[in-house]
């Protein structure tokens, strides 16, 4: 039987889109109020469902994932030229320092990120997109969420395309709905 | 802080359906006090296990378990066997068992009309007031698309003083699993389970006691039959129906300005009818 942490981080990453903090209130309940031990648990799932948090000091939002992090809770946002602390499980942005991302395609980030977040809104109701380099290549993040708590219903569409220095464009769609009403229905898929 | 029970079987209905098993049994290793009540009230997938004196398969639950030993309905004997003095009390004679046995030839039969295939297994036991029981239902199917039915139908049931009619109740529960991997969807995981309740009067023919366990066994037999049925068109109505709705919410499959304008061009001729005079 895995221990204690485990478990609980097990349950923190699993958590449907727009529960996590229903997850959380029954952990608490279950095993108390502290929940720092918790904090790599914490991070993996706002990386993995690229959680949108407000860049201190700017406008806009910027996704985290693990394309923009910078270790030891940092991010940064090449939109605005900024890096900046994220603390779990609060959420709280604090300490932006201006900084540059080490790629030469910058201009290029900049210009996809302003295309991508025109164009996102014909199709998708409500999204938040990330273009951030990752190597030698560019990957493009779009999440959009959808909550209806007082129906029962959230669900979350996550896309990450990864655009090589050749010009080749590849990706996985991951869609997450869950449904309870009397029940509990979830629905996961994954689309290359 | 509200009560450590509510929030472990909250916790159940938000985490992944396909993994209340494992989650269960994490749940009760951080918090042990809660083992019992917790086995009690989740419903999970049903096990499989054969019956050494009959060769029958049966399904295993919470109500024919005592300790790790499970009740056959086929034989009506625990396996591993159990104390003597315990079976006294959990293993069910006379009027009980006698309506249990046709219950289950009849829930076989209509397993084998609307599944055929999968097992089914029915227990039934004496309540201070009237008598209780359930029926079980499992299919399980393989292959590239993987998929698991599991049915729970929990029965509380009151005679009428007059013997003329009993009054029923019925929860009933169904576990749905399903998996598809190929080339064109990729991977999809679509599990969950539905809980439906029904409350209903039903006349009991006869005089002989025999005539009325028949009558009883009947009506149960109607009942899990309507229900299930039910339960059944729910779960494609809202596994699939509801899952696409939500996933065109999240992203429109046409442009939405064109949706817009479309709106606003019908808003507009609706105005337009609703001003001229008739």
């Amino acid at each position: 039987m895995s221990s204690k942490t485990a478990i609980i981080s097990s349950f923190i990453e699993a958590a449907p889109p727009g529960e996590l903090s229903n997850v959380v209130a029954d952990i608490k309940t279950l095993v108390g109020d502290d929940l720092q031990s918790y904090e790599p648990a914490f991070r993996k799932y706002h990386e993995e469902q690229y959680t949108a948090v407000d860049v201190p000091g700017g406008s806009g939002k910027v996704l985290l994932s693990q394309y923009n992090s910078l270790g030891s809770n940092r991010y940064f946002d090449p939109t605005s030229g900024k890096s900046f602390a994220v603390s779990f499980p609060s959420l709280k942005t604090s300490d932006a320092e201006s900084h540059s991302p080490a790629t030469s395609n910058l201009d290029l980030i900049q210009s996809l990120q302003t295309a991508f977040s025109k164009s996102t809104i014909e199709h998708f109701p409500s999204s938040t997109i990330g273009v951030f380099p990752t190597g030698s290549d560019i990957a493009i993040l779009i999440v959009a969420n959808k909550y209806s708590p007082q129906n029962f219903w959230n669900g979350r569409w996550r896309s990450t395309y990864i655009l090589s220095d050749s010009g080749k464009l590849s990706g996985t769609i991951k869609v997450d709905v869950h449904y309870y009403e009397d029940g509990n229905v979830r629905m996961q898929t994954e689309k290359e | 802080m509200s009560d450590p029970f509510d929030a472990a079987l909250d916790l159940l209905r938000r985490l992944p359906p396909s993994q209340t098993q494992q989650n269960l049994a994490s749940i009760i290793s951080i918090a042990p006090n809660l083992e019992d009540d917790l086995l009690s009230s989740v419903d999970v997938g049903l096990a499989v296990k054969r019956c050494p004196k009959s060769g029958r398969d049966y399904l295993c639950c919470d109500y024919n378990r005592d300790g790790t030993s499970y009740r056959s309905p086929w034989s009506n004997d625990f396996d591993p066997p159990i104390d003597l003095d315990d079976a006294a009390d959990l293993v069910p004679r006379g009027k009980i068992r006698r309506m249990e046995e046709e219950l289950n030839k009849s829930i076989d039969v209509y397993r084998e009309l609307y599944y055929e295939g999968g097992v089914s297994s029915a227990y039934l036991w004496q309540l201070d007031e009237g008598f209780a029981g359930v029926v079980l239902v499992k299919k399980s199917s393989g292959g590239a698309g993987k998929g698991g039915w599991d049915s729970i139908n929990v029965f509380e049931i009151i005679e009428a003083t007059s013997k003329r009619s009993a009054h029923y109740k019925l929860t009933s529960t169904v576990i749905l699993d399903l998996g598809l991997r190929n080339d064109a969807v990729g991977g999809l995981e679509l599990a969950g389970n539905l809980t439906r309740q029904e409350e209903l009067d039903q006349p009991l023919a006869g005089l002989r006691d025999a005539e009325i366990e028949s009558s009883h066994v009947a009506n149960m037999g109607r009942m899990v039959e309507a229900m299930e049925t039910r339960l059944r068109n729910l779960l494609q109505e809202v596994y699939f129906g509801k899952a696409k709705d939500v996933v065109g919410d999240l992203r429109s499959i046409r442009l939405l300005s064109e949706a817009d304008q479309e709106r606003r061009s019908h808003k507009e001729v609706i105005s337009k009818m609703g001003g001229a005079t008739i």
